[in-house]
């Protein structure tokens, strides 16, 4: 059943003799035997290079990835060692295409017997076997997202066209999330496993209840995505989505009332995700920055907001070792910080046009067990009566130590937890003419500089809203969970803080 | 499912009840409460809202806004509504001089699902008071008598507006002709795109065709195919000539012979300003319909001026 997808021969170049490579300048093999070393070293090429098992792929897409080994130029230069080690990374460039099996991987080699062969160099024939993932994958379960559990049903189609290209459906329902449909079609650029680009369709309804309201959504997006040299995550996105803010809780508030309807989001964005941490649900060494930027509404984007967004987020922790312990101890302490701004722009190009101040599905929301602990889920920042609304600058930081449990050791994914954090929300501000005439939405551009450049001061005027506590955190590979016991130091009047024990579920904690 | 806590203050100890045997089991104990009591430590000034909500809202921390569909700029300066329902009773509440703010707004904004509704100040309450309400409201704030329930006789006029309404939405959701109308109304003030601004019209044109449908009890047609223009406008000229002459009839001027315009008035007056203003044009009947009620002696339109005069700024 297997049919291979061999490429032919490529090389027959030149060759080099084995005593003028010098040994020292392989400094990753020294300590090796001898005798391994001697044969690494020895002049090979690739004759050819078989693939087994991939069925159902494309051959354009394994070229991609195997003709440049036998074809390249390095291919007539290049020693044993070196020979493998390209082989190597072709093969772990192929599983990142996700569409194989991880344990399914087998090389073999063997020296080609070609007539015409260079006496010099050895030539080998490389049979490579795969396993390829199943093409059609149901699965249904429950998930953990940021503050919320769900259970889904999701159907994954794999490879549909021989390219690695995915068509995943996804519907789910959860704590907080009434119904959520999603497709996403996604496909690795020019036979790239690290550059993909990928269409994506929502339809969604969610229950925000620390704003009396449902937000459905119905919408599309066309990300592209790529690893860059320093494996920093970049995303470029283009966004356009239908908001509805709906289903109104009888005890809403005016601003909740005022904002409810519906509007229409263009947008474009950015992602830049750098992740050094050692793990991403117990970090205990390394550092995380991440910033998103995304412009809505101004230009030929269209729709019916306009803003300028952008979000930073940088975390890190360090181990601490016990004096006098070379053994790993568990204890490390850690931070993070994460600001962000929302400017008011003019709807189309001309940037001298006035602009519309926020509205609350496009307002930052702060504070929650995965956030600023010891609040409530969108406890900080400007109240309506009970209604969180939202602001357009905030700023958040946290410290925190982890502390293994005594008998259970460093290597348990359990931890003891102290930690303070603390936040400021803020809205923009600017003088309202109120009364029964006369009020208008639009805002100069200088308005709404000066009203934005007040909102960064507030920021630093007094004291942050602050709470500290402890508690236990458990790292499971799918999500962190934490309980803990805290009291707030600070707030301010309007938000809700939280007295006592709080659990948080999520995938990135502050 | 995702915070649970003990947070809840229970009651002060010295309003607990006297059964300390059997306390309840998220009851916190004595010691941790009185170390709650003292956090948060500091207490400062809350912060203000935004923006958007400042414009919209702040000044309905005194005063009863009023939920309507209008353009941001028209109900923010307290110009009358353009839809039929809403107009009638921001003109009552008006008549009764009670200060109020409209704002602009949806049926998702709505308890009922469908506008107005009325909001009383921050300060006093957040729990909006339906359309039907409204009256008792009104009576309350101006300590007159509650408005007596309608006479049979206002009962038996107040059948004549239904095909007049029946006409109205036909003519502007159903008449192509006055599709940029409809647009500007109630799509404009929604959505700027025209995606989403086709998908919210059809939607409203299809329940509007429903409306009149059922209106005209057709229940198992669907689509505006099935409703019969003549018959629909025929029977609106009919209403219009009936109430022109219950008119004429009236000593004050207002409907049923009372000394102030009332509910009554402020229903026709919710269709008749509309059409007036805006569907008075050449391609459409019900102007000329509602110019020529009552023998071509413009009552109507009298009527409705002087009413629109009493409004002031209307």
């Amino acid at each position: 059943m297997d049919m291979g997808a061999s490429l032919g021969s490529g090389s027959s170049g030149a060759a080099s003799s084995a005593n003028t490579t010098d040994p020292a300048q392989h400094p990753a093999y020294d300590g090796r035997s001898n005798m391994l070393d001697e044969h690494l070293l020895t002049p090979a090429s690739i004759n050819s290079i078989e693939v087994h098992g991939a069925i159902n792929t494309r051959r354009s897409l394994l070229d991609g990835i195997f003709k440049p080994l036998v074809e390249g130029p390095a291919n007539s230069t290049s020693t044993l060692g070196e020979t493998l080690e390209r082989v190597g990374a072709a093969t772990r460039k192929l599983s990142r295409f996700d569409i194989f099996k991880e344990d399914g991987f087998g090389a073999f080699i063997s020296e080609a017997n070609r007539p015409d062969a260079p006496a010099n160099r050895t030539e080998l024939d490389i049979a490579i076997a795969v396993k390829e993932k199943s093409r059609l994958v149901f699965t249904a379960g429950t998930d953990f997202g940021n503050a919320e559990g769900s259970a889904y049903t999701n159907g994954v189609f794999r490879n549909i066209f021989g390219g690695a290209e995915t068509l995943s459906i996804n519907a789910s329902t959860g704590t907080r999330t009434r119904s959520a449909y999603n497709a996403n079609f996604s496909t690795p650029l020019n036979g790239n496993p690290d550059v993909r680009l990928a269409l994506d369709a929502l339809r969604s309804s969610t229950q925000k209840p620390w704003a009396s309201h449902d937000e459905h959504l119905t919408g599309g997006s066309l990300k592209l995505s790529w690893l860059s040299d320093s494996k920093a995550t970049h995303t470029l996105m283009y966004n356009g989505v239908w908001r509805q803010l709906t289903g109104l809780a009888p005890k809403a508030s005016p601003t909740v009332r005022a904002d409810a309807g519906d509007s229409l989001k263009c947008s474009i964005g950015h992602t830049y995700t750098l992740d050094r941490r050692d793990n991403p649900m117990l970090p205990q060494s390394g550092y995380l920055f991440k910033t998103i930027s995304e412009l809505a509404g101004w230009g030929p984007l269209k729709g019916d907001v306009a803003f300028a967004k952008t979000e930073l987020e940088t975390s890190g922790a360090v181990p601490l070792s016990l004096p006098g312990s070379k053994t790993k101890s568990g204890v490390s302490i850690g931070g993070g910080i994460r600001v962000g701004l929302l400017y008011p722009l003019p709807r189309g190009y001309d940037l001298t046009a006035p602009a519309y101040p926020s509205r609350i599905n496009d307002r930052f929301q702060l504070g929650g067990p995965a956030d600023v602990r010891g609040f409530k889920l969108g406890g900080l920042g400007p109240h309506d009566g009970a209604d969180s609304v939202g602001g357009d600058v905030f700023a958040a930081g946290s410290v925190n130590m982890l502390l293994p449990i005594p008998r259970l050791g460093a290597d348990s994914p359990l931890r003891f937890q102290l930690f303070a954090n603390g936040g400021r929300l803020v809205a923009l501000q600017s003088k309202v003419v109120t009364g029964e005439n006369g009020r208008a939405l639009a805002m100069e551009p200088q308005k709404v500089f000066d009203g934005v450049k007040s909102a960064v001061g507030e920021l630093g005027n007094g004291l942050p809203s602050v709470a500290a506590g402890f508690g236990l955190v458990y790292a499971h590979p799918v999500a962190r969970f934490e309980l803990n016991f805290s009291l707030p130091l600070v707030l301010r009047r309007g938000e809700e803080g939280r007295k006592g024990l709080q659990v948080g579920v999520g995938i990135s904690f502050l | 499912m995702t915070m649970a806590s003990a947070t809840a203050p229970p009651p002060k100890p010295s309003s607990r009840p006297p059964n300390p045997s059997a306390p309840s089991l998220w009851a916190i104990p004595g010691p941790l409460q009185k170390l709650f009591n003292h956090f948060p430590l500091v207490t400062l000034d809350p912060n203000a809202l935004p923006v958007r909500s400042q414009v919209l809202t702040s000044a309905s921390d005194t005063l009863p806004t009023l939920y309507v569909f209008s353009s941001d700029a028209d109900a923010l300066n307290g110009k009358p509504s353009i839809n039929p329902a809403c107009l009638k009773w921001q003109t009552l509440l008006r008549l009764s001089k009670i200060p109020f703010l409209t704002s602009p707004s949806s049926n998702h904004a709505s308890p009922t699902g469908s506008l107005p509704f009325l909001l009383p100040p921050r300060t006093i309450s957040s729990h909006p008071i339906p359309s039907g309400s409204i009256p008792a409201y009104i009576s309350r704030q101006t300590s007159t008598t509650k408005p007596s329930l309608p006479s049979l006789r206002e009962e038996a006029y107040l059948s004549l507006l239904t095909p007049i309404r029946l006409a109205f939405l036909y003519t502007l959701y159903l008449t192509p002709s006055y599709s940029p109308l409809l647009k500007k109304f109630y799509i404009d003030p929604s959505t700027s795109s025209s995606v989403l601004g086709t998908v919210l019209q059809s939607q409203l044109s299809s329940a509007a065709s429903g409306a009149v449908l059922q209106g005209l009890g057709l229940h198992n047609k669907t689509g505006p195919a099935g409703i019969e223009q003549e018959e629909l406008y025929a029977e609106a000229a009919e209403a219009l000539e009936a109430l022109a002459t219950l008119l004429k009839e009236s000593a004050t001027g207002w409907f049923f012979g009372r000394e102030k315009p009332g509910e009554f008035d402020a229903g026709l007056f919710g269709y008749l300003h509309l059409v007036m203003e805006y569907m008075d044009t050449p391609e459409g009947r019900l102007g000329k319909l509602v110019r020529e009620a009552g023998g071509g002696e413009g009552v109507l339109v009298g009527w409705w001026g002087g009413l629109r005069g009493r409004l002031g700024g209307y």
